[in-house]
């Protein structure tokens, strides 16, 4: 399921946000949308998710609002709840979800989902909250995932965890997965769609290799530098 | 009905582990009232009809209280945080389910609260205890439901959670201290004026079943055709705003 916005425009008080926007978002690899603070990948993330409707221009491709999920940034979870508690929350409050099957994790994350299940969310670090709820989500019979910034204030060994979650959910059938991300890092060497919003459209690659040609020293964030001022 | 009480569920086991909502809801308004009448609640000067009266207004604030603050601030702050938004499209992008499980258990809070202070006050009229308790489930059941519903309304405007979060509980004090200065105007639309103050609604509600309680053919006709057209008016509000709740932040990017 190809998710394809045509000539998509948009304002927000008065300003310009998309204009005549144009992109692709492909099943089977992760979609990383990156771009400035305030370039407006939050605010597609609403149009796609049927939040703002005051758009013109075309979708194709989206599945129904009840096969989408949106996860914003720092998503909140209440502090009193123990892992447990979240689980029984998430699953109750969606109309579907597959079982967590211990013995198809492997044994870091079997050991890290039963310690998280007896503790307190208030007493989990950012990162494990963060994985465990995407985790949870990841359950869920969900088409359309949108994830805006998963790896924001989270530490390296989390976000390898996360980042995990992420390509696996996207390796699923019939599953597309979109991240807004400014962790570019972690784009390097990954096998990956990269769509950089700037100055009201898309410029999409097919791969991190098409997205690094840009940078004389292979570095992400030089591609990003020198793709935005053009 | 599963999604709703999933809601539910969980959004009790987070309101009553906290300490601070207790103290606004129960302390206060128990040690205010025992404050202002201890001479006559030890001397049993008054009959349990008058001892109910004297606390409408102590109830009304209990109940608006927990309306404004766990529904509509709550909405509010859902929405600034993006709660609201992650898990209504967890729930398939249906907002009533959270919104019905938050009124839900933001009322048997509220329930609970009125029945301690009842329970409290109770104590000093021992032998009533249970007549006064079941008095206030009654009337809760007519004064909190349509107050609750109101306070979805809250979670409609396109306000920021510090603005009208003391505009909100500043208004709190004045509309007890409206309800409580006022006097009878003997008419339906005087009544239902007033009544628009949600304090005074519930002041309304529980002085209506009182004098029932006692009398019933001494209630006045426009006191039972007041109350219920401001049921009609504040329920139908408040079930109109559960599709009008708005999800997006107004601060954040979220």
């Amino acid at each position: 399921m190809s998710i394809k916005i045509r000539d998509l425009s948009f304002q927000y008080r008065q300003i310009p946000i998309f204009q005549k926007l144009n992109v692709e978002f492909d099943p089977g690899q992760v979609n990383y949308l990156i771009g400035y603070n305030g370039a407006g990948k939050s605010t597609l993330f609403d149009i796609l998710s049927n939040l703002r409707t005051d758009y013109s221009g075309s979708i194709q491709g989206l599945p129904s609002i009840d096969e989408i999920l949106y996860q914003t940034q720092n998503p909140v979870v209440f502090g009193t709840l123990t892992g447990k508690d979240l689980q029984n929350f998430v699953f109750g409050i969606a109309n579907t979800h597959e079982p967590v099957i211990l013995e198809k994790l492997s044994p870091y994350f079997r050991d890290l989902y039963m310690k998280l299940m007896k503790q307190k969310v208030g007493e989990m670090s950012v990162g494990e909250r963060r994985w465990l709820l995407l985790f949870l989500e990841s359950k869920l019979d969900k088409k359309l995932f949108l994830l805006d910034e998963p790896f924001s204030g989270v530490d390296p060994v989390s976000k390898i965890q996360i980042e995990e979650i992420i390509s696996d959910l996207a390796k699923k059938e019939n599953t597309c997965v979109i991240v807004t991300t400014h962790e570019l890092d972690y784009l390097i060497g990954g096998k990956c769609f990269i769509h950089l919003l700037n100055d009201r459209k898309i410029q999409s690659f097919d791969s991190y290799e098409e997205f690094i040609k840009n940078s004389d020293h292979h570095d992400p964030e030089e591609a990003f530098a020198k793709l935005v001022k053009m | 009905m599963k999604l709703i009480f999933n809601y539910f569920k969980t959004f009790n086991k987070v309101i009553l582990s906290k300490k601070i909502p207790f103290i606004y809801s129960v302390v206060v308004p128990v040690c205010i009232f025992m404050f202002n009448n201890f001479e006559n609640l030890v001397s049993s000067t008054w009959s349990v009809s008058q001892l109910l009266n004297q606390t409408v207004n102590y109830v009304g604030y209990i109940i608006v209280s927990v309306a404004i603050n766990g529904v509509g601030m709550q909405l509010i702050s859902f929405r600034e945080s993006g709660f609201l938004k992650t898990y209504t499209m967890i729930s398939g992008g249906n907002k009533k389910y959270g919104v019905i499980g938050l009124v839900l258990s933001e009322m048997l809070f509220g329930y609970l609260s009125v029945f301690i202070f009842g329970f409290v006050i109770g104590l000093f009229y021992l032998k009533n205890l249970l007549l006064i308790l079941t008095f206030y489930t009654i009337s809760y059941l007519f004064a909190g439901i349509p107050v609750f519903l109101l306070a979805i309304l809250l979670g409609t405007l396109p306000v920021k959670i510090n603005t009208i979060s003391t505009v909100a509980n500043i208004g709190l004090f004045g509309m007890g201290w409206l309800s409580i200065l006022r006097n009878d105007t003997h008419s339906i639309l005087g009544e239902i004026v007033y009544g628009l103050n949600p304090i005074d609604y519930v002041s309304q509600v529980l002085l209506t079943i009182n004098q029932a309680f006692r009398n019933a053919a001494s209630v006045a006709s426009y006191q039972i055709l007041a109350v219920l057209i401001l049921l009609i008016i504040f329920g139908g509000i408040g079930i109109g705003s559960i599709s009008k709740v708005r999800l997006n932040s107004l601060n954040m990017r979220n």
